[in-house]
């Protein structure tokens, strides 16, 4: 009984928990503040530790899925198919100096890679994963994530700007002019799911996919969102912001120990979030049949993420020209006619 | 509303505020002025969330740290070695203390002669999306469509003076 309304009716139990510890206080004679107060450090805690296990997890999952993807085994010695691995290389890099070149603005290169995660994690506040399960139901979750996810692009172009190092400095630029460009068809094309969903709230678009998602109404939106958000997390085809092959390791560069292991954590958390965004505009969120939502839910975002991954591994990488003029001559005009079409049928 | 936290995220987002701003002003280092420019834009947005003004709050996010605070950054880093010149501060402390009190006696007379609106009890006065997109599109079609010619202007503008000075260097094809 417990476990069925754990897992099918969620906001009930969240609710009947938060019911539970508010009696609790009162007998007690604490003021309800408090208790508010406690009950958002358990969901903090609960919602960190989801992403840095889920985090941990990805950067092994990118291992495997690039060695299968090249005909090879991926990580294989640390555990069973390697999944300790995570474990491993954050021990290696907590032992590694944290070095900075002379003339490096300090303050700006401690701070990049913090805010940076600090940026990306801010995405997860608005995301439902499951009905009553959302930390803050905002009426404009989607602008919510969309300020959070901007954010994040501003510090790695920081960081690549303090790190006092030419290949740095061109992959923070790059990053800063791809998220500039590329977050304009990103928002029109989510403007029409929101447009269709009759909203911007978050959990409003999933509820108005219940039967049909919306990646049936809005096809070519759901492409281009995919396209865009590609370059909105730096993520190849479009990492021209880390482009090995000219840039060293663009903004990274200069960066290692536990600061690159902050830049690098918040990359993938950048990318469980847009994986979990597409899954909350396109794939109906929580919503399918059987299962419990959550189940759905993360079934759905994992299988965004090996969509991503899957991308990356298959297609190389372009250039930084065609990048641009492949966003403002080609997936800009088709979001604009997207964003009209579904504006001219929801009038008719 | 008037909580403790209410209290405490208002004073730690007036100090990140205050700040900030103090900093932009007086760093003699571009660069870091930009950063704490983006920090002011956020205590900002931060301050417009504790009024309830919460689409207020996102798109002064959006626009000013995540667009207008790259943009300055973009051509602080492209325009040569602006970000290592250290801004000198003006010495004309004469002027300055002149212009100083004018704006304070401006903003004290605006301050003091206002009868200061009480803050609407939660969710009275917020203004929905809906709301907002038809005061905009139809109350006020006349400025808005104004404001987005003025924009489109200065838009192509900058592509008109920008490509000028193109095709020097690069291939034709």
């Amino acid at each position: 009984m417990w476990l069925y309304q754990f897992f099918y009716q969620p906001g009930e139990w969240a609710r009947g928990i938060y019911q539970v510890m508010e009696n609790w206080a009162v007998r007690i004679g604490m003021g309800i503040q408090w208790i508010q107060l406690i009950d958002m450090i358990i969901v903090a805690i609960i919602l960190i530790a989801f992403i840095f296990l889920d985090v941990m997890f990805l950067t092994w999952l990118e291992r495997k899925v690039a060695g299968h993807i090249q005909v090879r085994h991926g990580p294989m010695r640390t555990g069973p198919h390697g999944i300790i691995q995570p474990v491993a290389d954050a021990i290696k890099l907590l032992f590694k100096e944290p070095m900075a070149l002379p003339g490096v603005d300090n303050l700006i290169y401690l701070i990049s890679p913090l805010m940076m995660f600090v940026g990306a994690m801010l995405i997860y506040i608005v995301i439902p994963f499951s009905p009553g399960w959302v930390v803050a139901p905002m009426d404009y979750g989607l602008l919510f994530a969309f300020a959070a996810s901007g954010l994040s692009s501003f510090f790695v172009m920081a960081g690549g700007w303090s790190s006092n190092n030419k290949w740095s400095l061109l992959g923070g630029m790059r990053a800063a002019a791809m998220t500039l460009s590329y977050e304009v068809p990103l928002i029109l094309a989510a403007i029409g799911v929101a447009l269709v969903s009759g909203g911007l709230s978050l959990v409003g678009i999933v509820e108005s996919q219940a039967g049909m998602w919306n990646i049936i109404r809005q096809p070519l939106a759901a492409v281009l969102f995919l396209v865009a958000s590609l370059a909105e997390m730096n993520r190849g085809p479009f990492d021209l912001a880390e482009a090995e092959q000219e840039l060293v390791a663009g903004y990274l560069t200069e960066y290692s120990g536990m600061r690159f292991a902050m830049y690098y954590l918040g990359e993938y958390t950048h990318l469980l979030a847009g994986a979990a965004l597409f899954t909350t505009l396109f794939l109906g969120g929580w919503q399918g049949p059987l299962l419990p939502p959550i189940l759905w839910f993360l079934i759905k975002i994992h299988v965004m993420v090996f969509v991503y991954m899957w991308i990356r591994w298959t297609y190389p990488r372009i250039r930084i020209d065609h990048l641009m003029a492949f966003n403002w001559k080609f997936v800009l005009p088709l979001a604009l006619i997207n964003l009209g079409v579904t504006g001219l049928v929801l009038v008719l | 509303m008037d909580g403790l936290f209410y209290q405490i995220s208002f004073w730690v987002l007036a100090v990140i505020t205050v700040l900030s701003a103090l900093m932009v002003t007086t760093m003699q280092n571009l660069t870091r002025g930009v950063i704490f420019l983006v920090f002011f834009f956020l205590g900002i947005g931060g301050l417009y969330f504790l009024m309830q003004a919460e689409f207020l709050a996102l798109v002064q996010v959006v626009v000013y740290a995540g667009a207008v605070a790259v943009l300055f950054a973009f051509v602080i880093m492209l325009t040569p070695r602006v970000a290592e010149r250290e801004i000198k501060q003006s010495l004309n402390l004469g002027a300055g203390f002149i212009l100083a009190a004018l704006f304070l006696a401006l903003v004290l007379s605006l301050l003091l002669g206002q009868p200061w609106p009480e803050l609407a009890a939660p969710g009275a006065g917020t203004i929905t999306l809906g709301q907002l997109g038809q005061a905009l599109l139809g109350e006020y079609l006349l400025p808005f469509e104004l404001v987005s010619v003025v924009l489109l202007v200065a838009l192509v503008g900058a592509v008109v003076i920008a490509g000028r000075n193109a095709g020097r260097g690069e291939r034709k094809s």
